[in-house]
């Protein structure tokens, strides 16, 4: 089993680094989806950091919970306003027995999601302005890797709305993941439970600077970020956070930072997140 | 109660499908193509597009990678004020006014005009 997760670890790196890195599309906020893509024969390539920090678990009595994820995805577009998106969570967690103090890491590769994003509408009213609504659906892919995989496959579906207009930026999304399994053991962070999940989100980008572009300052921008991001279960677990953020685009690359922070939580069948923080970069080759 | 999400999540992926293919619009150009059709390669150094819809930096580069990719293009520059992208032809085997048309659509955005001097 070890040896099959090592092979299995390798085998998803080796691919990773071999596909080419290229170019990334943004107005994206951190932790939410936007209906943009790359154009046709396009890759996006975009890692992601992301710290949870969590409360005791009602199932299992752990005291207390840290995971660590990595998170690799990469979009190729297959049409100008079609792509494709694979999405690989490299994941170590800590947990602390409540009762025996014991401490347990593991380290692992959380289930494989893959998802297409198909553009359904489309309106440039300027330069930079557009309004663009896209479907989004796909199924996340069982590594078998305990405790992160949910060890079933998983459909999702749904669409966001983005809208850029000067400074401002604004995407709204809702997708809902049909949990086959019994998901895992504490389903950290929410989502891969056995009850189905909800994630909605709503997002506001503000162009810092600069303030009008120019031939000169057409070269980057810098975006304040704040978000609203929820999870609601059908098994009554609901849990909205508010996600401040900064990031900052290059031609080449871009560098991202958030902290999500709970301000309503009503969880009683998985850890409650205390705070998650989230850093994000994309190196464009 | 889970065959009744299944249930209403299929059924809801197939009116979501029967809705969106009957009412998809994707803007991609507002410039009179017919007349590119009859034109033969661009004669000047240089031509001038204007494309909306270009939100970021990052989202620019789709403009410039594909028109990089048409062959006799040479350079790419620009302007995210006021929409106006400026490509830079070779001295011989220079593009078609339809392929720089077609590789704004590839890139996922609005042609608005296309100029040369």
């Amino acid at each position: 089993m070890h040896t099959l997760r090592t092979l299995t670890c390798l085998a998803v790196a080796i691919t990773a680094a071999a596909i080419p890195f290229d170019q990334a599309v943004a107005q994206e906020a951190i932790n939410s989806p936007a209906a943009t893509q790359p154009s046709t024969g396009r890759w996006v390539v975009r890692g992601q950091f992301r710290h949870l920090d969590a409360r005791e678990s009602p199932r299992t009595g752990d005291e207390r919970i840290r995971r660590t994820t990595q998170n690799l995805s990469i979009a190729y577009g297959l049409r100008s306003n079609l792509s494709l998106t694979a999405e690989v969570p490299f994941q170590q967690q800590r947990l602390r027995d409540g009762e025996t103090g014991n401490v347990k890491r593991d380290y692992g590769i959380g289930d494989v999601t893959a998802q297409v994003k198909w553009r359904i509408h489309q309106h440039d009213f300027g330069p930079i302005d557009t309004s663009r609504f896209s479907l989004i659906g796909g199924v996340q892919l069982p590594t078998f890797m305990r405790p992160f995989s949910t060890e079933s496959v998983n459909p999702m579906l749904g669409g966001v709305y983005t809208h850029v207009q000067g400074l401002h930026g604004f995407n709204a999304s809702a997708i809902f993941k049909l949990n086959t399994g019994t998901g895992t053991r504490n389903n950290i962070g929410g989502g891969d439970g056995k009850a189905d999940a909800l994630f909605y989100d709503a997002s506001y980008l503000y162009r810092i600077s600069p303030a009008t572009y120019s031939p000169e300052t057409s070269g980057g921008a810098l975006y304040g970020v704040l978000e609203l991001n929820g999870l609601y279960e059908t098994n009554g677990d609901n849990e909205l956070f508010l996600s401040p953020g900064i990031m900052y685009e290059a031609r080449s690359w871009t560098v991202e930072a958030s902290v999500q922070i709970p301000v309503w939580q009503d969880v009683d069948r998985r850890p409650e997140t205390r705070l998650v923080g989230v850093v994000g970069v994309r190196l464009l080759f | 109660m889970r065959i009744v999400t299944l249930t209403f999540a299929s059924c809801a992926l197939a009116g979501l499908i029967a809705v969106t293919t009957g009412c998809a619009s994707n803007e991609t150009s507002r410039v009179d193509r017919s007349t590119f059709e009859q034109q033969g390669p661009i004669e000047s150094e240089t031509a001038t597009l204007v494309v909306h819809g270009m939100g970021c930096p990052l989202c620019a580069n789709n403009v410039d990678r594909q028109l990089l990719a048409v062959p006799g293009v040479t350079d790419v520059s620009i302007d995210l004020g006021s929409g106006s992208v400026t490509v830079y032809l070779a001295e011989s085997n220079r593009p078609t006014r339809s392929q720089l048309a077609r590789a704004v659509d590839e890139s996922g955005f609005t042609l608005v005009a296309l100029s040369t001097p």
